[in-house]
């Protein structure tokens, strides 16, 4: 065998004697002489005539188509014609017949459709071969003596056709074959001895044309039709000879002496005589099927005495000479496919799978399978080559770790490459493909995949320009972010990778502000330590440069920046404010700062000072003077602290600054220049030079003649402070005392006989009052007091001596007892005896206090110290009238003299956590009101307590309005001591609860009468009924209250209105002030 | 397609020195690093241009096994170019030059051009025949001499269309019958008297597979 170098499989089974013998029981005393196939049918001609029909099933249908032979049949396969050839008369006559399968006379046999004579001019000649186009226009004979009768017309009908002589040789022509194309056919030719074609290219024109100058044997000739092109094929003994219309093609060897050639889908079926064993023994024959295409044996098998091979019904038939057909059927491409897996052919498996249109998935598989077959032999590169093409189906992962796994980069970048070339690729394997390139140090690949601009490539341009840089090709990784515009990355590879600055800064400046911004505020600091000129000139260009219609840049956000860096802080910061001089405090601040740190290193510098001076007067660093006071006290810088002093009014301070110098000129001369605003200057000035003992004396008289001028402070007390003083004289005192002294003496004086004088006026108005009681009184006026029109009768008279026309009157006055004209006054004096009687409530509570409480003294200092027992409400107010200010400071300053150092703060800062409290209370109050609210089930529960909760506290305000300040205040006190005071405001809180959840019905009307009882009574009996309709612990509030006798301690004193130190606080009454916002309508106890 | 004239060429040489290689690259532009042994003779064609005449090159590449000779002589005959190929990295095959030579000589027409091809230029580290040996065994029997690499497709092209120009310049000599295609020469149907249409070897489908 010859055909050994071509790998050899078993892709078809051998099904053997499939006819179970019905052919040999059909043919048993007769030849078959002829084979075709069909249409579902496998036709065989017998040497007495009959042609015989197979089905699947091998169902016999007969009919006699000739008398004598059939020598050849022929079946058309696109139409249901049969072509037969034999003799109806013995001898040579050969006759052919076209049948019509489908066409049955009455007998069911086919119809004869066409009949000729096949006789090469008038010789008897046998007829050696057969063909019929399958259009059926065209048909030919071969003869046994090389003559070709070519037949025209149309076979289908009883039509006379036009007959064609040719002579291909001499020899025997073993062959025909006709092929049409769309507009020519070929008629192959195959003799004994030669090829040849002709070319039929009209009606009774044939181009001839000289194949080859060898023949084949009969029936040795095959026509294959694939995807090579066209090609006759005769078997010789040495090979099989292609031919296509141009002339030769191409050929395969096979030794052996050939009895059938046949073409099936692709495959190339031989049937030859084993040889070797003598030429005699011819039963001894072998099959074999070539895939042409594939080069290899796709079986291979010795039957027996085989003779022809035909296919139908999807198979293969082999036909042999004792009268047996034998099947092969083609496996399944699966089958196939896995034979060839187990030997590991997978190229060879690629390409049956392509030939028979094996589908995508399929192929992959196979791919990937040569592909794992190849790494596994250690052939990297060509696995690689079988995984490229799995891209797109195989997960990539798969490949990648394979060669990840094995160090294999170089055909890990080709797949990668692969994968980004289609798209397919992930940030993962962009990372990994750059690595590569980086570790292959294949620069020219990296720089070509960077500049792809190909939609279909691309990849993650972080991670490229990072692992560029991780592997230090920071040209690459900065041309990458340049281009993709990642100013960040860009910049970061210029500063932390190449360390180029300038370019870096210049890259900046070419962003657009905002961007510069942030890329500035990030590396800045590096920028400024490397290039600081240049760097703060960019940040002034940014932040100050005026051509620019952006925003401009905060210079606040870059200040960080310059942290180490201060000269040019300095410069930075002097610059933009030079041309936004409005610009933020902080800006001033901390140009403010550098300019004093600077000032610390070199303190005598004028000019430095000038201009910190110059930066102070700027109205925002005034703006927060003590921050900038703050800063110069730092840095200790003397002129600053004066000036800001000085701007803020902050006389006292300087006072003290200068007294800590001992520069007792300078306080003198400050207390001259500000004396007038802030007389109490020379209060302080005093106070500091009585505890300095490098005081001239001088000094101490100037100080004291200005107090005395400006009675700034009593003597007693000056008189106190000169006595620490260790260089005051009484010599220095001795003019001062007297004159004071007589001052003292002359407004004693003056007291006296202002007394004298009221006493006077008293009696003078007693003896009135005496004289209205009991002597008549005549009323001389003749004018209206209102109209000063002549009286008119009827006329209204008073005592007052006032007298009025009736209408006036009517139209003036508010009452009928009442004198309009002496109303007012008459109210004001009024209103006078009811604040004093008011004023017994303040003692009723002072008492129920002090015997409450656990230190009685402090209850008594604190009424002390609120003034409660002080005749003089302030010092000299009362006779002088002096300005507010003054009274302010002397007040301040002499409270301690009357109660002690200490007490004056503690007074006031109980005073400003009761008033505090007070309010805080209030507040907490409606909280509460509204937390009880929203625990409450339903909406109308919720409007109605809180609607009397509001009355309640309605109740409560009118009450305490009707106890008036006393009583307030009281409260207000008890605020601030604790929890009695809680106990009485949270009461009112809880009351309506109670009554609206528990027990609305009945503690309505007794509310009722509460309220009314409170209308109508004092304070006394407003808590008893509180207490009624509670039974909370108001009792403890208010029991002592009311239990005491309400007996006044200070009934003899002449209450002074002025002198009451809680009227003013009145207006900061909480209860007092809500009383605007009550309205009375709502009040459903409101009578 | 239609062509000014079809060229037949025929690729001899002993086995494995890359003949299927070349015609593969040639035809299909691709390198094939295992090729199954070549039975009989092959066959491959492509359209080139010279001179701006479309010319249809039809290729035979033979069987290098000395079983086969028999069988590929018979296809010395139609060719009007052979391309003599060696593997410069086996000198043997440098060696067996003269017997194919004589071979060609004998079996074709007197007129064939033939080209001297060492093939496998990519493997340089294991050349063993000098190109010089090379350019010397051409000249000295008047051949054309280059040296190939089927892998990476260096010359290939080259040789092919150097000698297809070379039997073109010989027709327009007047050298080769070209009526005689026993030369391995064609005119192109556009020069055939009857009919301007192609000889179409492309599959007309409609017609089924066997013939019997």
């Amino acid at each position: 065998m010859a055909f050994f170098q071509w790998r050899r499989f078993n892709f078809f089974e051998l099904l053997k004697e499939t006819d179970n013998g019905t052919l040999d029981r059909s043919f048993k005393d007769v030849t078959i002489t002829c084979s075709s196939s069909g249409r579902g049918h496998l036709i065989l001609g017998d040497n007495l005539g009959l042609v015989h029909l197979f089905d699947r099933q091998y169902q016999r249908e007969s009919f006699k188509a000739y008398n004598v032979n059939t020598s050849h049949v022929l079946q058309l396969k696109q139409s249901s014609f049969l072509g037969t050839v034999g003799e109806d008369d013995p001898g040579i006559n050969p006759v052919i017949k076209i049948w019509n399968l489908e066409k049955r006379d009455v007998h069911g046999c086919p119809v004869c459709v066409h009949l000729v004579r096949a006789l090469p001019g008038n010789r008897p000649v046998p007829v050696t071969a057969f063909t019929i186009d399958e259009q059926m226009h065209l048909m030919a004979a071969g003869f046994a003596d090389g003559s070709i009768v070519l037949y025209r017309g149309d076979l289908s009908r009883e039509r006379h056709s036009k007959q064609k002589f040719l002579q291909a040789g001499t020899s025997l022509i073993s062959g025909l074959c006709l092929r049409t194309t769309q507009k020519m056919s070929h008629l192959y030719v195959a003799t004994l001895s030669t090829v040849v074609m002709y070319t039929i290219v009209s009606k009774d024109k044939e181009q001839f044309s000289q194949l080859d100058t060898v023949g084949c044997s009969p029936g040795c000739f095959a026509f294959a039709d694939s995807k090579q092109g066209q090609h006759f094929m005769i078997a010789r003994n040495d090979a099989v000879y292609c031919y296509t219309v141009e002339g030769r093609g191409p050929c395969y060897a096979f030794e052996g002496e050939k009895l059938d050639l046949h073409w099936f889908r692709g495959y190339l079926i031989i049937v030859s005589k084993i040889a070797g064993k003598g030429d005699a023994d011819s039963d001894k024959t072998t099959v074999t099927i070539f895939d042409v295409n594939n080069k290899f044996i796709a079986f291979t098998a010795p039957i027996a005495k085989a003779y022809r091979v035909i296919s139908e019904w999807g198979s293969l038939l082999v036909l042999t000479k004792d009268k047996n057909i034998h099947q092969l059927m083609e496996k399944d491409l699966h089958t196939k496919l896995d034979i060839l897996f187990k030997k590991n052919l997978y190229d060879v498996a690629i390409r049956v799978a392509k030939s028979q249109q094996y589908d995508i998935e399929g192929l992959m598989e196979i791919f990937k399978l040569y592909g794992d077959h190849l790494y596994a032999k250690g052939n990297h590169s060509g696995a690689m080559e079988q995984y490229l093409k799995t891209i797109g189906r195989l997960e990539p992962s798969y490949v990648i770790k394979k060669f990840l796994d094995a160090q294999r980069i170089h055909q890990l970048t080709a797949y990668l490459q692969e994968l980004h070339k289609q798209g397919l690729a992930s940030e993962d394997h962009t990372t990994l493909l750059l690595n590569c390139y980086t570790k292959l140090r294949d620069t020219d690949r990296l720089n070509q995949f960077l500049n792809t601009k190909d939609q279909r490539s691309e990849f993650d341009v972080e991670t490229a320009i990072r692992v560029c840089r991780q592997a230090g090709y920071f040209e690459q990784a900065l041309r990458l972010a340049e281009d993709r515009g990642k100013h960040e990355w860009h910049l970061k590879i210029l500063l932390e990778d190449l360390s180029d600055y300038r370019q870096a800064l210049d890259y900046i400046q070419k962003l657009p502000p905002d961007l510069a911004k942030v890329n500035l505020q990030e590396y800045g600091n590096v920028l400024l330590e490397e290039l600081p000129d240049e760097t703060t000139k960019l940040l002034l260009d940014l932040c100050c440069s005026k051509g620019n219609n952006n925003e401009l840049c905060d210079p606040e956000e870059f200040l960080l920046l310059f942290i180490n860096r201060n000269e040019k802080l300095v410069e930075f910061l002097e610059k933009v404010l030079q041309v936004h001089p409005n610009s933020n405090s902080s800006l001033h601040f901390a140009l403010l700062e550098q300019y004093l740190l600077m000032w610390t290193k070199n303190i005598a510098n004028p000019e430095l000072e000038k201009k910190i001076t110059l930066l102070l007067q700027n109205s925002s660093v005034l703006g927060a003077a003590d921050r900038a006071l703050f800063l110069c006290q730092t840095h200790k810088f003397r002129p600053g602290i004066l000036f800001i002093f000085e701007k803020t009014k902050l006389y006292g301070e300087l006072l003290h600054f200068y007294a800590n110098e001992h520069n007792f000129e300078s306080v003198i001369s400050t207390c001259r220049r500000f004396g007038q605003q802030e007389p109490s200057l020379w209060v302080r000035a005093l106070t500091l030079s009585t505890s300095n003992d490098k005081v001239t004396t001088e000094c101490l008289a100037e100080i004291l003649a200005s107090i005395e001028k400006h009675k700034l402070l009593p003597a007693l007390r000056v008189i106190e402070m000169l006595s620490r003083s260790p260089n005051a004289t009484l010599g220095l005192a001795r003019d001062y005392l007297i004159r004071t002294l007589q001052s003292d003496q002359s407004n004693i004086s003056e007291d006296e006989r202002l007394i004298q004088q009221y006493r006077q006026e008293t009696e003078a108005v007693r003896e009135k009052i005496k004289d209205i009681k009991t002597s008549a009184l005549v009323f001389q006026g003749s004018k209206c007091n209102v109209c000063n029109q002549p009286l008119e009768l009827p006329s209204v008279h008073f005592l007052c001596l006032h007298s009025f026309h009736q209408h006036c009157f009517d139209s003036y006055a508010d009452n009928e007892n009442e004198c309009p004209a002496c109303h007012t006054e008459n109210k004001r004096i009024l209103d006078i005896v009811r604040a004093q009687e008011q004023s017994k409530d303040l003692h009723e509570a002072f008492h129920g206090q002090l015997e409450k409480a656990d230190d009685p003294f402090t209850v008594l200092a604190d009424y002390f110290g609120r003034g409660v027992f002080n005749s003089l409400p302030s010092w000299e107010t009362a006779i002088s009238g002096h300005q507010s200010i003054r009274t302010d400071l002397s007040s301040v300053a002499w409270g301690p003299q009357n109660a002690g150092p200490g007490f004056e703060a503690k007074l006031r800062k109980s005073e400003g956590k009761s008033s505090a409290n007070l309010t805080g209370f209030t507040n907490e109050g409606r909280v509460r009101l509204q937390e009880n609210a929203s625990i409450r089930p339903t909406r109308i529960d919720v409007t109605e307590g809180r609607l009397r909760n509001a009355e309640v506290i309605g109740a409560v305000e009118r009450a305490a309005s009707n106890i008036a300040a006393a009583t307030t205040s009281e409260a207000r006190h008890r605020l601030q001591e604790g929890t009695n005071a809680k106990n009485f405001l949270t009461t009112p809180v809880e009351i309506p609860r109670q009554t609206v959840v528990t027990q609305s019905a009945t503690s309505v009307p007794n509310y009722v009468g509460a309220v009314k009882a409170v209308g109508a009574s004092g304070s006394s009996e407003f808590s008893t009924s509180l207490r009624k309709s509670s039974h909370l612990s108001l009792r403890k509030a208010y029991g002592n209250q009311t239990n005491a006798e309400p007996e006044n301690p200070f009934k003899e004193d002449t209450y002074d209105e002025a002198k009451n130190p809680f009227a003013d606080e009145q207006s900061s009454n909480p209860f007092g002030d809500d009383e605007d916002d009550y309205n009375d309508s709502l009040n459903p106890f409101a009578e | 397609m239609s062509y000014a004239y079809l060229f037949k060429y025929i690729i001899i040489g002993d086995t494995g020195v890359g003949k299927s290689c070349l015609l593969l690259q040639f035809t299909d532009k691709r390198f094939q690093p295992v090729h199954d042994l070549t039975i009989g003779v092959e066959f491959g064609a492509r359209m080139i241009t010279i001179d701006g005449k479309q010319i249809k090159l039809q290729i035979w590449d033979t069987a290098g096994q000395e079983a086969f000779r028999s069988i590929t002589r018979s296809y010395y005959r139609g060719a009007a170019g052979a391309l003599l190929v060696y593997d410069i990295t086996r000198r043997d095959t440098f060696n067996h030059l003269t017997t194919w030579l004589e071979d060609a000589r004998q079996h074709s027409n007197s007129n064939m051009v033939i080209m001297l091809i060492g093939n496998k230029s990519d493997l340089e580290s294991r050349r063993e025949v000098k190109k010089e040996e090379g350019e010397a065994f051409a000249r000295e029997h008047g051949l054309v001499f280059m040296e190939t690499s089927a892998k990476t497709a260096a010359n290939v092209e080259e040789a092919f269309i150097n000698t297809a120009r070379e039997i073109y310049e010989k027709i327009q000599e007047g050298v080769f019958d070209i009526n005689n295609e026993a030369n391995g020469i064609k005119l192109g149907p556009q020069h055939l008297p009857s009919n301007a249409n192609t000889p179409s070897g492309g599959a007309s489908a409609s017609q089924g597979g066997s013939c019997c």
